[in-house]
């Protein structure tokens, strides 16, 4: 039983080896309904890792997960039912149209043909795509094609969005239009949880974040209130003391 | 899962490997011409070689259906390597489908695509003057037969898709026609 008090996501020591490699080594964060929570750290710190457990394509070692109510190792299904994902690699079949990567990906979540046609037109209107429809992925920009990932992410109006280094590869114009739009989404009431190296990404779309570390939780709470703490005056400086590292020379 | 969530499911990626087939017209039209290759080709550069029944294009009809169904299988699972690689099947893994439709969409595809080509060639056999003694009943046994058969080879590729990590690994395999 869940009620719209409980978190979007519950993690409690969440634990991955790969072989010999701990890749997350007992993770704890919450994440509150409507928020857009930031997870941070150099690449290798195990971002991708809590990611893939909290989409259910990877069971952990130990520690448990709960995403929109649901554990993540007993109702993959249900969780997979109530999340979106924009993945760091291709999320569209660039021989597709605009128009057939939704409707294929609305086949996905069960939608039935005239639902998904609706839904199709309703989502790519606010993502700016509704005259790219007939367009086939591949001649698509990356800012474009990355709208339409967003788009086709949102079909089954996931409770949970999870973005893995949704700007990545992006000029600062496509990036700024994009952190647009994932504001759209969050004031819908979606929770977005997202990872990024940006750390001024970071700053300007993430009510929390935390910083991960060599599989570890290092620290967690609204930017602002991080930087008073490491008496830091950027999120960057935050990142460097809590993973105990120094700029470069 | 439901039976209308299953169809839905089928019905999606089975659109998908053909939107795919109808974007790439030269493969198209290579899958149809191979065929026609088999029969003119051969089939006249044998027409002395002696074989049972006396007529080599007769002779040949059902194995170029064979091969056809064989080659076609045979790389079937190379579009599921290219989802692999481009991370859109850890996409679809994350959708709530069936993990079991990925998988026989593309039996499904494969077996309809395969039948199409060797329909052609049983037709085009039939142009060049081959006739068929058991009719339109052997004809279908034909091509059920290229469907069993090919459903083997297709589950050794896709078999072979899953568990190798990429392209270069597949085409070093048995299953790549470069190897025959």
């Amino acid at each position: 039983m869940t009620s719209s008090a409980d978190p979007a996501v519950q993690v409690s020591g969440l634990t991955k080896d790969f072989g010999a490699t701990r890749a997350l080594d007992g993770a704890t964060f919450d994440v509150a309904n409507g928020e857009i929570f930031g997870l941070l750290g150099p690449n290798g710190a195990g971002k991708t890792t809590t990611m893939r457990i909290l989409l259910t394509l990877l069971k952990p070692t130990a520690g448990t997960a709960r995403v929109a109510g649901q554990d993540v190792t007993r109702d993959p299904v249900a969780v997979r039912q109530r999340v979106g994902w924009v993945p760091q690699g291709h999320a569209v079949d660039p021989l597709l149209t605009v128009m057939e990567n939704m409707r294929f990906m609305c086949g996905m979540y069960h939608l039935a043909p005239v639902a998904a046609r609706r839904r199709a037109a309703q989502l790519l209107e606010p993502a700016g795509l509704a005259d790219h429809g007939n367009k086939v992925a591949r001649v698509l920009s990356g800012g474009t094609r990355r709208k339409l990932e967003l788009a086709m992410s949102l079909v089954n109006v996931p409770a949970v969005l999870f973005l893995d280094e949704p700007t990545v590869g992006l000029d600062i114009a496509a990036r700024r239009d994009l952190w647009t739009y994932v504001r759209q989404i969050s004031r819908q009431g979606t929770t977005i949880v997202l990872t990024t190296h940006y750390l001024e990404e970071a700053d300007a779309l993430c009510d929390r974040v935390a910083i991960i570390d060599r599989g570890q939780i290092q620290a967690t709470g609204v930017p602002g209130e991080l930087k008073v703490n490491y008496q830091a005056s950027t999120l960057d400086e935050v990142f460097l003391a809590a993973t105990g590292q120094e700029l470069a020379a | 899962m439901t039976a209308t969530n299953l169809w839905r499911e089928h019905r999606v990626l089975f659109g998908r490997w053909l939107a795919r087939l109808r974007r790439e017209p030269l493969t198209m039209l290579a899958l149809l011409a191979q065929p026609m290759v088999w029969l003119v080709l051969f089939g006249h550069l044998f027409t002395k070689m002696p074989v049972p029944g006396g007529n080599y294009l007769r002779f040949m009809t059902a194995g170029a259906v064979v091969m056809t169904t064989f080659n076609g299988c045979l790389t079937g699972g190379v579009e599921l390597l290219f989802d692999r690689e481009s991370g859109f099947l850890v996409r679809m893994l994350a959708a709530p489908a069936s993990r079991v439709s990925l998988v026989t969409s593309r039996f499904m595809y494969l077996t309809v695509l395969t039948g199409a080509q060797g329909l052609v060639i049983l037709v085009a056999a039939w142009m060049m003057g081959v006739r068929y003694a058991a009719g339109i009943g052997g004809i279908a046994a034909c091509l059920a037969i290229g469907a069993l058969f090919g459903s083997g080879i297709t589950a050794l590729s896709l078999a072979l898709a899953f568990s190798l990590r990429s392209h270069s690994q597949f085409s070093r395999s048995p299953a790549s026609p470069a190897c025959h």
